[in-house]
């Protein structure tokens, strides 16, 4: 089959050109490689795309690769084809023309897509540069500025105002989104003592861009007493002192007390004249600055007169005492010989911790010294004791006890010599008489062993006899001889007593038995110390002093 | 000494610019004058931290902490401006004096902004300003690697090319590939096609930034066509091919480096701003919580 070709190339301006060529062959090959006797060169034209052969009433269109592959745009493998047929091979139109004499097809042919300019397709195709993905800067911004303003700061701020939903009630929590947002400003834990209400910021923090009021903590802290007495409290400044000055929150579970030494040092080192006229010494910190322990001690046991005196003084301290108690007669290695054989005792045979042991129940006679100092009265009734602590009590029960024998006899032994009274017959009045004698007889015995000097009562006591009768001084026991410190026995248990308390060698009841300084600082260091246990002034002294006006009262003062 | 070496805002300031200061870099700015402020102001914020015994922990709230607050804010405030600043040339200073401040004293903040906290953090609103603010200065500080490192990399990658340069190249090479693989045959011819079709230059961040480019047909009709599959007549054609392919790869493969190099220069900003932003807003919070629960 001879066909004629006609190629066509259309420039921008101008007539469209057309180069002619002839094809002759039994059975036409259509596509991009060189052996076709249709060459459609172009890459996107598989290398033989189609072949057409004559065929009754036309042609024969019949593809060989895949490919599109259109007659008169629709997509085939094998159709007929005439004259005025358009068929499309890739990128190429192919027209049917009449054919002219002697051939037996015309084909024009047109490259209609062409592949264009490969530099304008390439960056026509390219992304490049961040600021053409979706990577944004102005988006994110606004949405992290406005996240953040929202929850950090509007939330927070309508919570305190009041929007949203709240609750009277400052012990029930507010709900739990306005919670979180509250929570998001809290600066640090707050101390376990007040954390049950620490969901409501406005217990405390009443008035926005004001610090708490002392009224808020004095709202649950009534009555907390202060510090100095009288005209002291403005002369110390304390008449401006607020809760605020020595307390803090927010500050860890523990950490509601400032404890630094400076906020005591700076009035009590006396320099600034804070504290002229006072008896106070001055402290400068502890270990080093801190004064000699002074201690009270009885002066006079009318009153009865208390003293303050330099434990470290020239002579030991000594308290006037109006019970006779040496403690080395007591704690004699080989024991004490008692009612029950010779006892060994110790510190805790009288010292029994008090309940919070803390400190030592006082102690007492009945408990602690009357199984052995037993108050017999006649050595013929062993098993009768007089009554402890009043004279007249022990008067009444010596009559008693004789007077009973006295009616009822049966003690044969101390009713020896009495008159026998007849049953069924009354007493005569010279038999009454005879029995009162002997009572009074008795008694007076009794009183002579029970008040004598130098046995009886007088053994312990300081006891004065008149007659029959005797006065005892009355036993003062102080609860604390440094009142001005707490010190808790029970944080000290590892250690033993006589550490501190040197009462094996103390002969006298008017001994002071407590430990200097020097003593504590054996193990006691300064508040930074690292190798001896930090202690700062609120270790071992309290702020708030009980007998002072309360804090609050000061603060009303001014 | 041309103007054209010096940098557009100089240039633009209309300012004589002393000898020595034309290619010096930001950080040398000046004999490293902000680097000396900004180690003067760490120095003086450690000694005074050192020095300071406040009655609690040192936190935010004592006089030291709001000092170093009030230091740190204003700071954090003038660093922002810097965004404003480098948009607007030829006011208040050069700006590669206004850049080389901003990089010391950002840094000098962490010292600052660390002391101001004592060590206090916890899960609020103030520790997330300090850890936004972290962040935004490590994206900073790599920025200002990246700055110092990439921009010779990138010159010795492109051999002073620039990427329109190499793109035309590919172009050309394409226009070539077209004739040459004519006579391939079509599988191979398909491989060609498809290698000059892919959209093989940037794309999404990831692929800029990792400079990897999956898949890509170039490399894959480099491995897939080989001469000796051939037939014999169309041998010669192939091995030209390839060479066209091997020569479009390596194009392919600088301008991917080139892509990373620059997006690794413009990432760090993605993050720098609106964490900065970010900051701004936890700042404010930060500042009003404070004074607002006094």
């Amino acid at each position: 089959m001879r066909a004629e070709l006609g190629y066509i190339t259309r420039r921008e301006r101008g007539a469209p050109a057309r180069r002619t060529a002839e094809a002759d062959a039994p059975v036409l090959h259509l596509g991009r490689g060189p052996g076709n006797e249709v060459g459609l060169p172009d890459l996107r034209v598989a290398l033989i795309a189609a072949e057409l052969s004559p065929d009754a009433g036309g042609m024969r269109l019949r593809a060989t690769a895949p490919g599109d592959v259109r007659v008169n745009g629709k997509s085939t493998t094998n159709a007929l084809v005439v004259s005025g047929d358009e068929i499309r091979i890739g990128p190429y139109k192919l027209t049917l023309d009449t054919p002219g004499a002697g051939y037996d097809a015309a084909i024009a042919i047109e490259l209609v897509d062409p592949p264009g300019d490969d530099l304008a397709r390439l960056r026509k195709t390219s992304r490049i540069g961040l600021e053409r993905t979706r990577l944004g800067k102005r988006l994110p911004s606004w949405m992290l500025f406005l996240l953040l303003v929202v929850f950090g700061l509007a939330i927070p701020v309508g919570s305190f105002l009041g929007w949203g939903p709240q609750r009277a009630d400052h012990a029930v929590p507010k709900p739990g989104w306005t919670r979180v947002a509250d929570l998001s400003w809290t600066v640090g834990e707050i101390s376990d003592a007040h954390k049950h209400f620490a969901a409501d910021c406005g217990a405390c923090h009443q008035r926005a861009f004001a610090s708490v009021p002392d009224s808020a903590c004095a709202a649950c802290h009534t009555g907390l007493p202060g510090h100095a007495i009288g005209d002291a409290v403005r002369k110390a400044g304390l008449d401006n002192a607020g809760c605020g000055d020595c307390h803090t929150e927010h500050r860890g579970a523990q950490a509601s007390i400032l404890r630094d030494d400076r906020l005591c040092t700076d009035c009590h080192t006396g320099g600034d004249g804070r504290m002229a006229g006072s008896h106070l010494r001055a402290v400068t910190g502890f270990p080093d600055g801190h004064p000699p322990f002074r201690v009270t001690v009885v002066k006079d046991t009318t009153g009865p007169v208390l003293e303050r005196v330099d434990l470290s003084g020239p002579t030991p301290p000594k308290n006037l005492a109006t019970l006779k108690f040496p403690h080395d007669a007591h704690l004699k290695t080989g024991g004490v010989l008692s009612p029950k054989g010779l006892v060994k005792l110790d510190c805790a045979s009288c010292h029994a911790p008090d309940a919070g042991r803390q400190g030592f129940m006082p102690t007492r006679f009945e408990t602690d010294c009357g199984w052995c100092h037993t108050l017999k009265f006649d050595p013929k009734a062993p098993e009768r004791t007089v009554p402890h602590g009043d004279p007249e009590a022990v008067h009444a029960y010596l009559r008693d006890a004789y007077a009973r024998i006295a009616l009822e006899g049966g003690d044969a032994e101390i009713a020896a010599g009495l008159p026998r009274l007849r049953v069924g017959q009354p007493v005569t009045e010279a038999e009454r008489l005879e029995l009162r004698a002997w009572v009074q007889q008795r008694v007076d015995a009794a009183v002579d062993l029970v008040f004598d000097p130098r046995r009886g009562c007088a053994s312990c006591h300081i006891a004065t006899r008149k007659g029959a009768t005797v006065s005892i001084e009355p036993v003062i026991v102080l609860d604390s001889h440094l009142p001005k410190t707490r010190f808790d026995h029970g944080q000290h248990f590892t250690m033993g007593c006589g550490e501190c308390h040197k009462a094996e060698q103390s002969t006298s009841s008017s001994d002071v038995l407590i430990p200097d300084l020097g003593t504590c600082v054996a193990c006691h260091g300064a508040a930074n110390a690292t190798l001896k246990v930090p202690s700062d002034c609120t270790s071992c002294h309290g702020f708030h002093i009980h007998g002072t006006a309360p804090m609050t009262k000061i603060r009303q003062e001014r | 000494m041309s103007a054209a070496t010096a940098k557009p805002g100089a240039a633009a300031a209309g300012k004589r610019i002393p000898p020595g200061e034309i290619h010096q870099s930001f950080l040398a700015y000046r004999g490293f004058r902000f680097l000396k402020w900004g180690i003067w102001l760490c120095l003086a914020t450690i000694l005074a931290y050192a020095l300071h015994r406040p009655l609690t922990a040192p936190n935010g709230g004592t006089w030291l902490g709001y000092t170093l607050g009030t230091i740190g804010a204003a700071l954090i405030l003038w660093l922002m401006w810097f965004g404003m600043r480098k948009r607007s040339y030829g006011r208040i200073g050069r700006l590669q004096g206004w850049l080389s401040a901003h990089v010391y004293l950002g840094l000098a903040l962490i010292v600052v902004a660390t002391l101001h906290t004592g060590f206090e953090f916890g899960l609020n609103i103030h520790t997330l300003a300090y850890a936004l603010m972290m962040a935004v200065i490590a994206s900073g500080a790599f920025g200002m690697i990246v700055y110092a490192a990439v921009p010779e990399q990138m010159t010795r990658n492109r051999h002073g090319a620039t990427v329109s340069d190499l793109m035309a190249k590919i172009a050309a090479l394409d226009g070539d590939m077209r004739q040459a693989a004519l006579g391939l045959d079509d599988r191979q011819a398909g491989l060609v096609l498809a290698a000059m079709n892919q959209v093989a230059i940037g794309g999404s961040a990831w692929r800029q930034l990792s400079g990897t480019r999956p898949n890509c047909a170039t490399r894959l009709a480099l491995r897939r066509i080989t001469a000796a599959d051939a037939v014999p007549e169309q041998r010669a054609q192939a091995q030209r091919v390839l060479g066209l392919l091997g020569e479009r790869l390596e194009y392919l493969d600088v301008i991917s480096r080139d892509l990373r190099y620059k997006a690794l220069m413009d990432i760090w900003l993605y993050l720098h701003v609106p964490l900065s932003f970010a900051l701004l807003a936890a700042l404010t919070a930060h500042v009003v919580a404070v004074f607002f629960y006094f």
